[in-house]
């Protein structure tokens, strides 16, 4: 795929106008360059946010017995953690991927519906500002996990409605974002541009985005059912209205193995973009990468009860849905080899982008063997609730999901910015956090194997050595984290001019890389033709 | 540059989409709620 000229500049002869000044260009934002960087902005804060109460959860497991807070606080801090990481670090950051890039990838001038984007961006800062604001509410922030299960949710106190009404709004704003995501691919992609000549991000995002439309109004319906529970009177859950506590658990999960899949989708298409620049070769097998990607998202819709395989279900519903879940191994496993296919014999350079790109191909690889472990029925009801789930999961989004975040950063960051950030300190960020993210999880695997419960401030001495050694990792990679603030703002601040191309010594695809660095505020407002 | 037909004939497109996509949220919204209810025992 080629452009059939270079969009280095504004386009001439047009009402070209720069941004806003002052905060009304932030506040009033439609451009999607903006809309983008507020959300990569604000995930990052989310990121910090949540990382500091892994912190503290590390900290009161460091030794066994109560060091630092007590119970309920600690249940608070799993719980806040969790919503945190996945609803304000790792969805927004992916949304902010998505403005900024699939307008540059399929050569369109902005997203197509640049009012609901900045709309989707505001409702985020309000709906995470009332979970925070739960901290200081009499009973506490919510404390029975980020699948907020009744009837133990329904013992939160005054946070209940406010922890409810920021996830409406969280998923509000996913919604509108999704929306927005697909009405842009499908209408406003340049000449030439069909489905299979997309980037895999965009098609990656594109999955993602119908997934997220299905799902996330599933949450919001059984969060709607659960206030109504505590407060109008329903049983919808409530077994003695004759209504079923575990049906919420089917529900939740119907939403919830799709959101695993969209915080993982795009990392796909991150990783897909950046492994042929660095092997200097194309994608190997582009079209089953796309059909795998599909084929995943309709599994996710269909295994959500290896989840809840304790709490009883029919023997041939155990085996459907292990079964089911064991399928998603196959087209997983195509996307792995086509990766490990694109390197092959491939010119490798082993830039900070193809570093994490790397680590997340091993790294994710294991936590994804733990899923199929987990989705043994017989062998789930040992694992299940143990620090095994914790070390599969953190797998899965860590290295998995999050150091993809920290490739694209990375990869696109000199074209945001035009500046090349500092490869040394980008290399020091990589090995670190690849070192540490292994000194934190891998531990827990043992914990889990060895019994110790998942959501618990203190434990038997058992497990005092690896829990030591988890909480001495988690540390070190929260610091580790400090570098690639530094690096990000000091990159943003200035630093060696990036070229057009950025990656002149590699191969990079995409109209992306036709616009000057740092990208203009206006792009493509004649569309590129593509060939 | 798209003339002013295209550019009518795109906005026409990305309105339906849109309203495509808000149905379909909306309907999976009621319709879980619906079939919460209907399958309550009570």
């Amino acid at each position: 795929m080629s452009a059939s000229h270079t969009h280095d500049t504004h386009a001439a002869g047009h009402d070209d106008h720069g941004p806003m000044k002052g905060w009304r260009r932030w506040f009033y934002a439609t451009n999607h360059k903006d809309i983008g960087s507020m959300y990569l902005i604000f995930s990052l804060v989310m990121f910090l946010t949540g990382g500091a109460m892994a912190m503290v959860i590390r900290a009161e497991l460091l030794k066994p017995g109560m060091q630092f807070v007590d119970p309920g606080f600690f249940n608070s801090m799993t719980t806040m953690h969790a919503l945190i990481m996945v609803f304000g670090a790792v969805m927004p950051a992916f949304t902010g991927l998505a403005n900024w890039m699939i307008p540059l990838q399929v050569g369109a001038p902005d997203m197509a519906l640049p009012r609901m984007n900045n709309l989707s961006f505001w409702i985020l800062p309000f709906a995470f500002s009332l979970l925070l604001l739960t901290l200081l509410v009499p009973g506490g922030s919510p404390a029975g996990g980020w699948t907020l299960y009744p009837p133990l949710v329904l013992q939160t106190g005054d946070a209940f409605p406010m922890a409810i009404f920021a996830v409406h709004l969280m998923g509000a704003s996913s919604i509108m974002g999704a929306i927005n995501v697909i009405v842009t691919i499908m209408n406003m992609r340049a000449p030439g541009m069909t489905l299979l000549k997309m980037p895999l991000f965009v098609w990656t995002w594109l999955i993602t985005a119908y997934l997220l439309i299905a799902v996330m109004p599933v949450l919001a319906g059984a969060v709607t059912m659960l206030l109504t529970d505590h407060y109008f009177g329903t049983s919808f859950f409530n077994a003695a209205g004759g209504g079923d506590p575990v049906m919420f658990q089917h529900i939740f999960w119907f939403f919830g193995h799709p959101e695993v899949y969209i915080m993982i989708l795009p990392a796909f298409g991150v990783v897909s973009e950046i492994i042929p620049t660095f092997s200097r070769k194309p994608l190997f097998g582009y079209d089953a990468m796309v059909y795998a990607t599909a084929s995943i998202a309709f599994l996710s819709f269909i295994v959500w009860a290896h989840h809840m395989f304790t709490t009883g279900m029919p023997l041939v519903g155990e085996m459907f849905f292990m079964l089911s879940t064991m399928l998603i191994a196959i087209p997983t496993g195509v996307k792995v080899f086509n990766w490990t296919a694109t390197m092959w014999k491939g010119s490798i350079s082993f830039e900070t982008p193809m570093l994490f790109s790397l680590s997340f191909l091993f790294l994710f690889t294991i936590g994804g063997f733990s899923g199929l472990m987990l989705a043994i029925a017989p062998a789930d009801f040992q694992y299940h609730d143990t620090y095994f789930v914790v070390a599969h999961f953190h797998y899965v989004l860590v290295p998995g999901a999050i150091f993809s975040l920290m490739a694209a950063t990375y990869y696109w960051l000199p074209k945001w910015t035009g500046h090349m950030y500092n490869e040394k300190l980008g290399k020091l960020h990589f090995w670190l956090s690849t070192i540490f993210v292994n000194v934190l999880f891998f531990p827990q695997h043992f914990l889990g194997l060895a019994g110790m419960p998942r959501r618990i401030p203190d434990y038997s001495t058992q497990f005092a050595d690896w829990n030591f050694v988890s909480s001495i990792g988690g540390f070190c990679f929260g610091l580790t984290q400090l570098l690639f603030v530094y690096n990000i703002v000091s990159c943003v601040r200035g630093g060696v001019k990036a070229s057009d191309k950025v990656w002149d010594d590699a191969t990079p695809h995409g109209l992306e890389w036709t616009v000057s660095s740092p990208a203009p505020y206006h792009s493509f407002e004649v569309p590129p033709e593509v060939k | 540059m798209a003339t002013t037909e295209e550019q009518l004939d795109r906005q026409r497109r990305i309105k339906r989409t849109t309203m495509w996509l808000a149905l379909l949220a909306l309907a999976f919204y009621f319709g879980f709620i619906y079939l919460s209810v209907s399958g309550a025992r009570g």
